[in-house]
Formats: C-alpha cells, structure tokens, sequence
C-alpha cells in the first residue's frame, strides 16, 4: 500500500501536473458558480480538454475542476442563495444567512476549511477501509437503501423551529408529491396531464433555482430590500484576509461537527446511489439535532455549525463515491460516472482487481483526489476577499442579474422555454409560502429523496414478493427505521416534557 | 370572512389543502400496470399514500389555526411589503419567457435586465445599458465559443438573415 501511496505522489506531484490541478480548480470554481453548470457539467466540458494528455494529467484536471466546481457551487449558494446543485442545497440554509449579516468571508472561509476537513478525513478513513467497506457497501440492498431514504427524510426535524414541525412534514409531502410527476420507476407517465413538458418530471435545478434564487430574490424586493443601500453593500462585501481567520472559540465550535459530518458523510458515500446530497442534509440534520438548545436557535439564521456540517459531508461523501468506483467498478453519483467513463476512456477498468493489479492508478486517482483538495484551499482562500465583492454590486443590478442567472440556469439545461414559464410558476407560488412563512428547505429535501425512495421501494417489494417483512426482517433495514422513529418522535416528546414541565 | 383569511398558518394550509385534494384526485386515475398489481405496489400506491398524508396534515394544521391564540396576521406584514416592483418584475419574466424565441437570447435577455434594472430605480441609462448589454454578450461568448453551446439566435434574427 506504501509504495501504491508513494508512486501516486510521484505521479502527482510534476510540474505539469501540479499546473493541471491549479487550472483544474481555477476553471472549476468559475463554472461551478454559474448556476446550472454544476460539477457534472464542467467534467463533462472539462473531457474533450484531456484527450489529449496522459491519464494521470487527465485524470488530475479532473478532479481539480471536480473539487472546484463543488466549491464554486457553496459560493454561489453562500453569495446569492443560488445552490446550483443539490449538494449545495444545505449549505445555503446558513451560508447565507452568514453573508447576509456581514460575515460573507467568514462564511465562504468555513466552507472552504470544511470541505477541506471532509476531503482529508474522507480520504484518510478511504486508505485505511476501502477492502472492508466496499464489502460492506455490497450488503445494502433496497430495502436498505428505502430505508436510507426515509431516514434521510427525517433531516427535516432540522429545519422545524417552533411550531413548525408540522409545517416541515408538511412541506416534505409537497416535496415528494412533485417527484412522483413524470415518468414512475416502472416506466409509466403519470401526473403529466398530457402535457410533454412534464413527461420527464420537474428538474431538480428549476425547483431549486425557482424556491431558492427566484424567490429569494423576489423576496429581497418585496421587503423593500433591493434599493441600493452602498454602506450596507460595502460592509456586507467588506472582506479582508483577517476575517477570514476563525476564532479559537469558532474553530472549538465547528470542530466536532466537522469530525462527526466526515465520518457520517463518507459512510454515506460509499453506498451507490446515497450521494453528496443526502450526505449533507444527514450531516445538517444529525448536528442540528446534537446542538444545545442555544446552539439550535442559531440554525437558519447564519449558524457556523449549519454551515460546516453539510460541506463537510458534502465532500467527504464525495470521497467516499469512490469505493464503489475504484473498488466495485459501480459509478454510486453522476460524477463518478463520467469519472469511469474518463478511467474507461484512457483503458484503466476500475473493479474489485483494480487494487491488487494495477496499484500505482488506483493510488493516482486517490492522490490526484486529494491534490485537487489541497490546492482548491491554497488557491481559492485568497481569492475570497474578491469573490465577495459580488454582494457590492448595487442591489439594483444585482437582483435582475441574480433572477437572469437562475433563468439561464435552467434554460441552459434544457434549452427549452416551457421550463421557465413552470419555473416562474413555482416562484411565485415558493414566494407566496415564504410570505406565509412555511419552509421551503424540507420541500426540496423531499423532491430529491422522492424518486430515490420510490424506486427502492418498488425493487425491495419485488424481491420480497409484495411483503413488507423486509422493514422488520433485515436487520439493518430494521435498524436504520428504528433510528428514523426515534430521531423523528425526540421533539415530540421533548415539545410535551417541556410544556408539562411549564405548566407545573 | 377577512379574519379567515388573515392567519398565515391557515392560508397555507388551506392552499395545501387545496393542492393535496387535487393530487389525490389526479392520482386516483393513474394507469395501473397489471404486473404492479400483482406486487400491490403500482405506479399510484405512492402518490395515494402522500395524497393522503397531506391531506390529513393540512387539515390538522387547519384545526390547530383555529386554537392559535395569536395568529400570524397576513394583512399586518402585507402593509410594509413592496408589492409593485414584484408584480411588475414578474410580469417582465413572464414576457422574457415568452418573447425569448423571437428576439433570441442577446436581445431578449439584454431587454429584460435593462428594463428590470430601470424598473428598481436605475436612473443612469448609459450605465444600466453598459452592464446588461455587456453582461449578456459576455455571458453569449463564453457559452458559444468557449463551451460550443447553441443559443437560439430567436426568429426576428433569422427573418432578417433571411
């Protein structure tokens, strides 16, 4: 394994290399930004740019535009409250709230340190269990993976304030009633009234773009806050290298956080199909529901915590993506399945032989990985203070550019016009809940979990002849529901304990 | 009537309502695929269960609106809210989307943020014109001749090429 670990370094660490990593992330933090071209997009732009070079090279820009592409994409979440992608979905929920108070370098900072203590424990738990998990990653079956699912529904406690619990599950519904239109797991239409457009069910990036961008964007005019206000412009984009440094206390604060979302978003990653975006509402969920009471009224509002807890699952699941890949020869994510391809394209076959036949790639990719990791950190934290001198852009400018943006977003995915009149539909209606102050976060949560936990669903009930005994006969199956029982009734029962104990 | 009306709770509920009652309907005429059938779980098990669900959810919520000793008036909100630059700026959208393939996308787009900037109370036209004009043939060149995508040029575009 030593000597895996050393040949990759070799590999990795050349001149040309090392210059391939820094465009890599250079470019990816610029693509990533966009809204609409997440990291799926810009290694797939990124593809025709390696044919050229050895794989090692390749396989380098790769990962460096991977990594900042997904940082790109916090930015733009943090920044404008535009998460281009789903696993930037939880970081916007108190990035930018951060950035809103001022804190925007601050903010972007834990992102990056984060996603680089996701990256570094992701990679470090990647040397020492890869056998071992991808072993274990075979033993989850549909049922399992169902059970995932519901489990990963229960994140919405987490954005349940008081009173809200309700109004959460609630949106939740919403939520997975959206994904069940369109095209359902057997192959049938449903839900689509006849209507073409709807035949390949609402797009994750329009319903994200249109709760998120739109809305919030709306919202910032309808509460008189898009006139110019230049001071506060100024103080909010006023970033220098020293807020960029955290405190003693924040860093005790978020450092826990960081260790626990890394373990748990790993494990996350390693199952196919899980991904970066469960990961990170898991890691947002299972903080908040550690959190002191002080600690909890803080999520929502620009918590470091709320913060540092999804990137660092975000990533460190992404590391953990690449168990099933190097090890099974299974893409688990979009991204590693345009990462085969690229490995397929330069005659590397990824699969359980990969680690014993050809030890000096399997290691190239995992350094060349965390190449990407570290220079993402060294190149991106001085550009901070300049990225976000975007919040000085004039209100005026910025929120016509910022609805522009969200509707070329998903424009550019589709090319296709009819998306954005249902996109501006949804908006306005994202806009009426927000007025109504109902959560649109757990709405989200739910359309992405939707189709996951339907398509699970099905398969497990096949195996099992139409039984439902696989919730209570396969142990982690069973295991995994119980704990989603327990993790949804605890505020429950701490809503009576504390109101009984009021009343006394 | 207006006291009914004024408790946000209870209009999101009632709008939740609404919508889940829809679905339900909606949902109980999907196809069923004979071999679904035979596992009990076709393709309108899921949607009638969620149906359901917020059915009975927002109606627990409609319930509880009423026992709130202090509802969240609407109306109270609503009196400082900016309520004409919204409908104006959506309505702008609505009309960008749909004069988008006639004027193609640099005169669609350019037109749009022009007239939104102005709309938010931009009063310096040279550099309102600058930013959107600049902004949209930047963002045109980068995704047309460094990413090889197709922009549609729109139908005015071709009429005059023609």
């Amino acid at each position: 394994m030593i000597d895996g670990i050393l040949i990759g370094l070799q590999t990795a660490f050349t001149p040309i290399n090392l210059l391939m990593v820094l465009a890599g992330c250079f470019a990816g933090t610029f693509i990533g930004m966009l809204p609409g071209l997440g990291p799926v997009s810009a290694i797939a732009l990124m593809i025709p740019v390696t044919y050229g070079l050895d794989p090692a090279s390749g396989l380098i820009l790769i990962s460096g535009v991977y990594y900042g592409a997904v940082f790109g994409g916090s930015t733009s979440a943090i920044l404008i409250n535009a998460p281009g992608v789903s696993g930037a979905v939880a970081t916007a929920f108190d990035g930018y709230p951060m950035a809103q108070s001022g804190n925007a370098g601050k903010a972007l900072a834990i992102a990056a340190y984060s996603s680089f203590a996701g990256g570094t424990i992701g990679a470090i738990l990647l040397l020492l269990c890869v056998p071992f998990l991808a072993s274990v990653s075979l033993s989850f079956q549909s049922s399992e993976y169902f059970a995932l699912m519901v489990f990963g529904c229960t994140a919405v406690a987490a954005f349940s304030g008081k009173g809200q619990v309700l109004k959460a599950v609630l949106m939740t519904l919403v939520g997975l009633m959206l994904a069940t239109v369109g095209e359902d797991p057997s192959g049938a239409q449903r839900l689509t009234f006849g209507n073409p457009e709807l035949s390949d069910g609402i797009s994750f990036l329009l319903l994200s773009m249109a709760t998120f961008a739109l809305a919030e964007a709306l919202s910032m005019i309808l509460k008189g806050r898009s006139k110019s206000n230049d001071s506060e412009s100024k103080e909010m984009a006023n970033v220098n290298f020293k807020s960029l440094k955290l405190s003693r206390d924040e860093i005790k604060e978020i450092a826990m956080p960081v260790g626990r979302s890394s373990v748990l978003g790993f494990l996350v990653g390693v199952l196919p199909g899980a991904g970066a975006t469960i990961a990170s509402f898991l890691g947002y969920g299972m903080e908040r529901n550690l959190a002191s009471q002080e600690q909890k009224k803080r999520f929502g509002k620009g918590s470091p915590i709320g913060l540092a807890a999804p990137e660092t699952a975000n990533n460190a699941a992404s590391t953990g993506s690449f168990v099933p890949l190097l090890t099974l020869g299974i893409p688990g994510s979009a991204t590693t399945a345009i990462m085969l391809g690229a490995l397929l394209s330069y005659g590397v076959q990824p699969g359980p032989r990969l680690f014993i036949d050809n030890p000096a790639v399997f290691w190239s990719v995992i350094v060349s990985m965390y190449l990407g990791n570290i220079v993402l950190l060294i190149l991106n934290l001085p550009l901070i203070p300049y990225i976000a001198k975007i919040l000085q852009v004039p209100r005026q400018f910025l929120t016509p550019i910022i609805l522009f943006l969200s509707l070329m977003g998903v424009y550019l995915v589709s090319f296709n016009t009819a998306e954005l009149s249902i996109m501006l539909v949804i908006g306005v209606v994202a806009l009426a809940f927000r007025i109504l102050d109902y959560p649109l976060a757990p709405m989200l949560l739910g359309f992405i979990l939707g189709g996951m936990l339907e398509d699970n669903l099905r398969r497990a009930l096949l195996i099992w002849d139409g039984s439902y005994d696989f919730l209570w006969q396969r142990p982690i199956t069973a295991t995994i529901m119980i704990v989603t029982v327990i993790v949804l009734l605890t505020p429950i029962v701490n809503t009576t304990v504390n109101r009984v104990a009021a009343t006394r | 009537m207006t006291n009914f009306f004024d408790n946000k709770d209870r209009v999101g509920a009632f709008l939740i309502l609404a919508f889940s009652l829809f679905y339900l309907r909606s949902s109980l005429s999907i196809p069923v695929d004979s071999f679904d059938a035979e596992i009990g779980f076709t393709s309108k098990t899921l949607p009638i269960f969620l149906g359901s669900c917020a059915l009975v959810i927002s109606l627990l919520l409609l319930f509880i609106s009423f026992f709130q000793s202090e509802g969240q008036s609407i109306s109270k909100g609503a009196r400082d809210y900016d309520w004409k630059p919204v409908l104006a700026l959506i309505l702008l959208m609505a009309a960008y989307v749909m004069l988008f393939s006639y004027l193609g996308f640099v005169l669609a787009s350019a037109l749009f943020l022009q007239s939104a900037f102005v709309l938010l109370g931009e009063r310096r036209l040279l550099v309102s014109i600058s930013v959107s004009l600049g902004l949209v043939l930047f963002l045109w060149l980068l995704l047309t001749h460094v990413f090889g995508l197709y922009l549609d040029g729109g139908t005015l575009y071709r009429v005059f090429v023609s």
